[in-house]
């Protein structure tokens, strides 16, 4: 930026300070593209870049009270994005770092559930290997291959009634033993 | 943000009021002694010099004290000044702030250590809050003068500038006391001089910033167009 352009900026400056809008408004594009500027030299192309842009705009109004005129403009200003830019950085991060740590506990809280379901799956197995080898097939049949009591008493020889009332032992009998054996809550 | 780059510049160019520029930071820090110097004035007035005034002030280690003090308090206020202006920090003055204040801490402890050669009597400590209200009663005017100057400039680091301004003013403070209470034992005036400066300035690092970061009163950008 030559002298002159700071100086010119200055006099915008010193305008909008007076009340000046349309002289304001001028300054305040400008400003816009020498804050993108320096924030593509400082961290190359980033998606926030407006964020920052906008925000020091922002300061810049609202700090415009402390520029004195009879000191240069530029030094003011970049103090000014220097600062927005690094608080814009630090919040980027923060709002990463949350994204990296909810993306992370969702992962855990998935690979649990797994872990849960299989070891619940295990402690099903076992539990249906400790019962009778007609209560056993009973339940393979009519739960684990979802199969009508029909088909079952058919398949087995049974009645129906006696299936439903096999079933019915087999599942008090693998609730007990679920219950006492296992401590994990499903 | 969800608002236009462009739209956002109309809206404040549409909303814009005159301002009247800040005076400069000398022009400030000296409007800010002289309000510190009133009120320790006014405060050791008030409350009383200590009895044996005129003999203390000629006595070196009271001088020192006073020096490191003075040190810490102007070039406190100078640094939060500085901080409260865009492009204006100076990292020379916060140096010297802080150094001063920590000196004076030093001296204090190196006085400690050389009553304790004396005997255990040098680690005993009375109740005295009226020491501490003391270096409220000669701060408590230079902090809140200090705060609202940094609170009215536009801090971009308002931690620090809270901070020290809190500093620069329980500096003044510790001075006021220093010159009403006639207790120089170093344990009494580690406790009871020192230690309001510290919790005040720890206090102002914890919550300055939003007591000096607050935006100015009407300076809301209506964006409805």
């Amino acid at each position: 930026m030559t002298p002159e352009e700071e100086r010119a900026l200055g006099e915008l400056m010193a305008r909008g300070q007076r009340g000046d809008g349309a002289a304001y408004e001028r300054l305040l594009t400008e400003l816009s593209d020498l804050t993108r500027r320096f924030v593509r030299r400082r961290v190359g192309d980033v998606s926030w870049a407006e964020d920052v842009t906008q925000e020091a705009l922002l300061a810049v109004h609202r700090a415009r009270h402390t520029w004195n005129p009879a000191r240069p403009f530029v030094p003011w200003f970049y103090a000014v994005v220097q600062s927005r830019l690094i608080d814009v950085i630090r919040r980027e991060r923060r709002v990463r770092g949350r994204e990296v740590a909810n993306e992370t506990a969702l992962d855990l809280a998935r690979q649990r559930a797994a872990e849960a379901h299989v070891l619940a799956a295990h402690d099903l197995s076992a539990a249906i290997r400790q019962l009778g080898p007609t209560q056993q097939r009973v339940i393979e049949l009519l739960k684990l291959e979802e199969r009508s009591i029909r088909d079952v008493a058919r398949a087995l020889g049974l009645s129906e009634g006696n299936v439903r009332v096999i079933a019915h032992r087999a599942m008090k009998a693998l609730q007990k033993i679920l219950g006492t054996s296992g401590d994990r809550a499903y | 943000m969800t608002v236009r780059t462009d739209d956002l510049i109309a809206a404040l160019a549409r909303g814009l009021t005159p301002v009247v520029p800040v005076a400069t930071v000398r022009v400030r820090l000296a409007r800010w002694t002289g309000a510190a110097l009133v009120t320790l004035a006014a405060a050791v007035w008030v409350v009383g010099a200590r009895g044996d005034w005129p003999a203390a002030i000629g006595e070196w280690p009271v001088q020192a004290h006073s020096l490191l003090l003075v040190i810490a308090g102007v070039f406190g206020a100078l640094a939060a000044l500085h901080l409260a202006v865009p492009g204006e920090r100076r990292g020379w003055s916060q140096a010297w702030a802080v150094c001063a204040a920590l000196a004076w801490l030093a001296w204090l402890g190196g006085e400690l250590a050389l009553a304790a050669g004396t005997g255990e009597a040098a680690w005993r400590v009375g109740v005295s809050w009226s020491c501490a209200f003391k270096v409220i009663a000669a701060g408590l005017v230079p902090a809140v003068v200090l705060l609202v100057m940094v609170r009215r400039s536009a801090p971009l680091a308002p931690r620090a500038a809270a901070a020290l301004a809190v500093l620069s003013a329980a500096s003044i403070g510790a001075l006021g006391a220093e010159w009403m209470c006639p207790n120089t034992r170093p344990m009494h005036l580690l406790v009871w001089h020192a230690l309001p400066v510290v919790a005040a300035t720890g206090f102002a690092l914890l919550i300055g910033a939003s007591i000096v970061s607050a935006r100015a009163a009407g300076d809301d950008v209506d964006l409805s167009g």
